[in-house]
């Protein structure tokens, strides 16, 4: 990986902001966008900016044909085995939302979680649980806050319908086992979810080898534009499943008083589409394919061992989640004692355009349960360089010297 | 909140000469009608100028940095008080400048926006027939004239009182 390289193709790495360039450490929250994605969705706006497969002209049909091509991108991005089960969404948000309204959830179904659960694979659990009267239940962890297999298998009971868990959590990067936990769920009859919006851009995913019966990632954190995201699911599970949101493009014909719907994943993608968009995120996810995953996460849990061991012995830091910088992957969320996790993101920004992102990273429910107040997370790219990391620890020393 | 406070003031102010503080002045005072009715600042607006000035200190003095960082609440406090003294202090100037002619009676010829008054070497001040105490025109027959300095002033023994006397004599 060359990662001088790499850094050409982002523009906005390319600013001077006061002189010095942006070190920007907030990928679990957002990430750049290459050249070639930007060139992608400018090529769709400049040459052909037109709907996909409702009309029959030349534009149309150069449409259509990039639509179709983003959709098969994203399909080898995850390992699908057929483009129809992937279903473009706005982002996993969206995506587990659509799972959560239209897997047909009755009232006494039970909804398991963990207990590190971002808020999109949380409140829709608790909203059914007033709207219909699902149960909720998460996985209380180990003593090292890691996920607790044996107490999950001990949970699980066949009136559990859906088993939904995150694949890697943003707030301390820790990937939990889920291929077996997709295994458990299946053994007692239960729909196996994966949020794998942390996931899916830094590591190798194969939703076949994983088990998933649905995985639901964003575009935005995978180099690609805002407002995308995929959910793919079982061709034979979409089938069977009554569409969220309706209405044109969604079904084949209606009458006054009837319509039929579009086999999946037409009847899940309402309204106009965001064509630039999803070619964007099928430019993002070719540019990934094409330097690897395994080199990406190698490349950052490098880096996050260089961060680990030189905030090492600052007094008063401390970093959550799992020790070793192997099992975080590219997220390192810190505290110091005696200063505020704002402040910390704010003077990093201030002194050195170092940015990261402070607060509860939307997993208030784990922060709450942790009795901490917060944290200041840096999360790393693949266009991230070891001397930034450099700057990044040097500047981290410097604010625990307030102290 | 003390923060929020004089920054709502200072960029407030600001911000009439500037519209590149509007932004940040439409913030501090959105985060002190929070804090006075008892609701969290939830801009991060205190925080943002906390950070700024540690910032822009740690670069200049690491140890002033940590000093102010520690104590910013105080020192925030600190220059919240003076900054809301200074402001009475100013209207009450203000005041007197539009009732007495001068922003401070006792004092007229500290006061640098008196109107300028007319000296004894000046043809149009007449120090046998009037003078002027605390900013007023008192003529040599009025009762409260006691005598006339050589700038024109009068000793006015009582200063403020003797201002306010003469007012009261002249406007029963």
């Amino acid at each position: 990986m060359n990662i001088e390289k790499i850094r050409q193709d982002f523009p906005a790495l390319q600013q001077k902001i006061h002189g010095r360039p942006p070190i920007y450490f907030d990928n679990a929250c957002m990430t750049m966008k290459p050249r070639p994605v930007l060139d992608a969705m400018m090529d769709y706006y400049e040459k052909h900016p037109s709907c996909a497969g409702r009309s029959n002209h030349r534009f149309s049909n150069m449409t259509e044909q990039d639509y179709d091509n983003a959709r098969k991108a994203m399909r080898e991005y995850l390992g699908a085995k057929r483009k129809e089960e992937i279903v473009f969404t706005r982002n996993t948000t969206e995506g587990i939302n659509l799972v959560a309204n239209s897997i047909g959830l009755k009232k006494g179904d039970n909804v398991m979680t963990s207990d590190r659960e971002h808020n999109s694979n949380l409140i829709p659990w608790l909203f059914r649980e007033k709207s219909i009267g699902i149960s909720h239940r998460y996985v209380p962890p180990m003593d090292d806050t890691t996920f607790d297999l044996e107490r999950f298998s001990e949970m699980m009971s066949t009136e559990v319908k859906l088993v939904s868990m995150v694949h890697s959590s943003n707030l301390d990067g820790y990937t939990l086992p889920v291929k077996e936990i997709g295994k458990i769920a299946h053994d007692h009859g239960a729909l196996f979810m994966i949020d794998g919006a942390q996931a899916a851009p830094h590591k190798e995913v194969d939703v076949r080898k994983l088990g998933a019966d649905f995985y639901a990632i964003s575009g935005h954190k995978m180099l690609g534009p805002t407002g995308t995201g995929v959910l793919y699911g079982r061709i034979e599970l979409l089938e069977k499943m009554e569409p969220f949101i309706l209405g044109g493009e969604t079904v084949e014909f209606s009458t006054y008083d009837s319509f039929k719907t579009l086999p999946p994943p037409h009847k899940f993608e309402a309204g106009l589409q965001d064509y630039a968009g999803m070619i964007g995120m099928g430019a993002a996810a070719r540019y990934i394919m094409k330097i690897g995953r395994d080199s990406i996460a190698k490349h950052e849990t490098g880096l996050n061992k260089l961060i680990t061991e030189g905030v090492e012995g600052i007094r008063g830091l401390r970093i959550l989640g799992p020790e070793e910088p192997e099992r975080r992957g590219g997220v390192i969320p810190i505290t110091i004692e005696g200063i505020d996790y704002h402040q910390i993101s704010l003077m990093l920004d201030n002194n050195a355009n170092i940015m990261i992102r402070s607060g509860q990273h939307c997993v208030h429910s784990w922060f709450t349960a942790n009795r901490i107040k917060g944290s200041a997370r840096a999360s790393l790219y693949l266009y991230n360089t070891q001397e930034e990391a450099r700057t990044f620890t040097e500047e981290l020393k410097k604010i625990a010297e307030l102290r | 909140m003390s923060a929020c406070l004089v920054a709502m003031v200072i960029l407030g102010i600001l911000s009439i000469f500037s519209a590149r503080y509007r932004y940040w002045a439409k913030e501090a005072f959105f985060c002190v009608g929070r804090r006075i009715t008892l609701r969290p600042c939830d801009t991060g607006f205190d925080q943002k100028v906390k950070s700024k000035v540690t910032s822009a200190l740690m670069k200049r003095h690491r140890g002033l940095a940590r000093s102010v960082h520690k104590h910013f609440e105080a020192i925030s406090w600190v220059f919240t008080i003076a900054l809301f003294v200074s402001l009475f202090y100013t209207a009450y100037g203000v005041y007197n400048l539009a009732t007495f002619g001068t922003c401070d009676p006792a004092h007229p010829d500290e006061c640098i926006f008196n109107p300028d008054l007319p000296s004894c070497g000046d043809p149009e001040c007449d120090p046998s027939t009037h003078c002027w105490c605390g900013g007023i025109e008192i003529h040599c027959d009025d009762p409260l004239f006691i005598e006339c300095e050589g700038d024109c002033s009068c000793v006015c023994s009582g200063g403020d009182a003797i201002t306010g006397l003469y007012t009261q004599a002249m406007n029963p």
